[in-house]
């Protein structure tokens, strides 16, 4: 049965999430852990335990620089309330040596993110994906030449006749 | 423009340089002077800054993961 198609009323206007009474979002709120002290013992005990040191591991696996999961958690602990825009940034080389020492004890390999590489050496995008085509390309040539071309079978060319495009061609 | 600025936090930690604490003995005696007046407190004030607190943080843990490193590196080889 088809559903027929009405009007949505109860649609949010354009802009809406942006007015709110000052106080509502919980960053406009006390934060609950105003000292250093308090964030670093609260973050110090979630990433020590067991679920999410892995799924910690799991991403650091992925490649993704700590420097960016730091930044990330504790812009998601200021959206929460949890404390201050100042606080977080100052929490952010605490969170980034936990990490270092959750993925030392895993013994995985992990990007810090503070390495200092020199801008010629990074690749660029356009350069990533050249090469990543040209790897495309011989893995595909090595595909071709894997194929074991025992049976003979006849390659059908089938020549296509190029029909006259004139005024005075003729019709079929 | 700061984009990483992860990094530059971590940097400018890695540079504050740790006092060691301070671990002098009170003398007990009746006569023992109560607080020295003359003692420069000025120095003390870097301590309390909450950069500095978060630096003994890191530290702390640097010292613990480079321990547990070291160990790893003592049992393997």
């Amino acid at each position: 049965m088809m559903e027929t198609k009405q009007p949505r009323l109860d649609a949010p206007i354009p802009g809406m999430s942006l007015t709110h009474e000052l106080g509502a979002r919980p960053w406009q709120q006390p934060a609950q852990f105003p000292t250093v002290e308090d964030a670093v013992e609260h973050y110090t005990s979630r990433m020590m335990s067991d679920e999410f040191s892995d799924q910690l591991i799991d991403i650091m696996d992925m490649g993704i620089p700590l420097t960016t999961i730091a930044n990330t958690i504790q812009l998601a602990g200021v959206m929460e309330g949890k404390h201050t825009v100042d606080v977080g940034l100052l929490l952010l080389p605490v969170l980034i040596e936990t990490m270092m020492l959750i993925g030392d004890s895993a013994g995985i390999k992990y990007k810090t993110g503070l390495d200092d590489a020199p801008r010629s050496d990074r690749d660029s995008l356009a350069k990533r994906t050249v090469e990543k085509l040209k790897n495309e390309m011989e893995n595909k040539d090595d595909d071709v030449e894997d194929i074991d071309i025992t049976e003979d079978t006849p390659i059908e060319e089938v020549e296509k006749e190029e029909k006259p495009t004139g005024l005075m061609a003729r019709r079929s | 423009m700061i984009t990483n600025y992860s990094k530059n936090l971590y940097k400018m930690m890695e540079q504050i340089k740790m006092k060691p604490t301070e671990t002098k003995k009170k003398s007990s005696g009746l006569l023992a002077p109560v607080k020295n007046f003359m003692k420069n407190t000025e120095g003390n004030d870097m301590v309390n800054q909450p950069a500095y607190r978060v630096a003994r943080y890191t530290n702390t843990i640097r010292n613990k993961r480079m321990e547990m490193k070291n160990n790893d590196g003592n049992e393997t080889a």
